[in-house]
């Protein structure tokens, strides 16, 4: 083999390696989840009969590792609530459930990026720090109203950080 | 027959060999290193801005 080919094949093979690794750790890393592993399952046709989806919204979390809890609805074309404010730094769990077809959730500048299917409850873990206005959007096609289906976060200050 | 043409294939891929240490790779080099490059970069690029979001 020629010794150029030699070097080419092993800088691609030790950035496959180092690429492979990377994904691997961070995937079950910092409470990352394989995408399967811990899934909830919910009953698209009585999601309203869950208390936490009677009136999604933002709601103070009684887990010591959360501010609040988010909940949401999506169901075409819309999402409930269309509009949500959190306070600065505030660390919290979204849950997102579908009553029909499957949606996307995610908002836009963000690692939050999930499908909504029926049937399961789609969770993240986030922290909102910084200020802002964060447009949701919905990236599985599901119908004729798919483009119009938007909401909003406003991350607003006076958070935690500023009772302390 | 056939002994003379595996013979053949034989001595062609030796001759092959040969030519091929002696070829001049360094355009192709700086080619692939430089697509490599390109592709270390934009990955990294992209997952520096995941963390970032994190
Ligand atoms: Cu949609």
């Amino acid at each position: 083999m020629h010794k150029f080919e030699k070097i080419w094949m092993s800088v691609g093979t030790g950035s496959l390696i180092i690429f492979l690794v990377i994904l691997g750790v961070s995937a079950v890393h910092a409470g990352h989840t394989p995408a399967a592993s811990g899934i909830e399952t919910i009953n698209p046709e009585y999601v309203r009969d869950d208390d936490r989806f009677a009136e999604p919204g933002l709601y103070e979390s009684d887990d010591d590792e959360f501010d609040y809890n988010l909940y949401f609805v999506a169901s075409a074309f819309n999402y409930e609530p269309s509009e949500v404010e959190i306070p600065q730094g505030s660390r919290v769990k979204v849950q997102v459930v579908s009553t029909d077809v499957v949606h996307g959730f995610q908002v836009v500048n963000t690692n939050i990026n999930m499908m909504v299917e029926p049937g399961l409850v789609s969770t993240y873990r986030t922290n909102f720090d910084n200020v802002g206005e964060y447009l949701i959007v919905c990236n599985e096609y599901c119908g004729v109203g798919h483009t119009d289906m938007t909401s909003t976060i406003k991350v607003v200050e006076g958070g935690a950080e500023a009772n302390e | 027959m056939t002994e003379k043409k595996v013979e053949k294939i034989q001595e062609n891929s030796e001759t092959h060999d040969v030519d091929h240490s002696k070829l001049d790779l360094r355009g192709t080099f700086m080619m692939v290193m430089f697509l490599g490059g390109l592709i270390f970069v934009s990955w990294f690029g992209a997952f520096i801005l995941f963390l970032d979001r994190m």
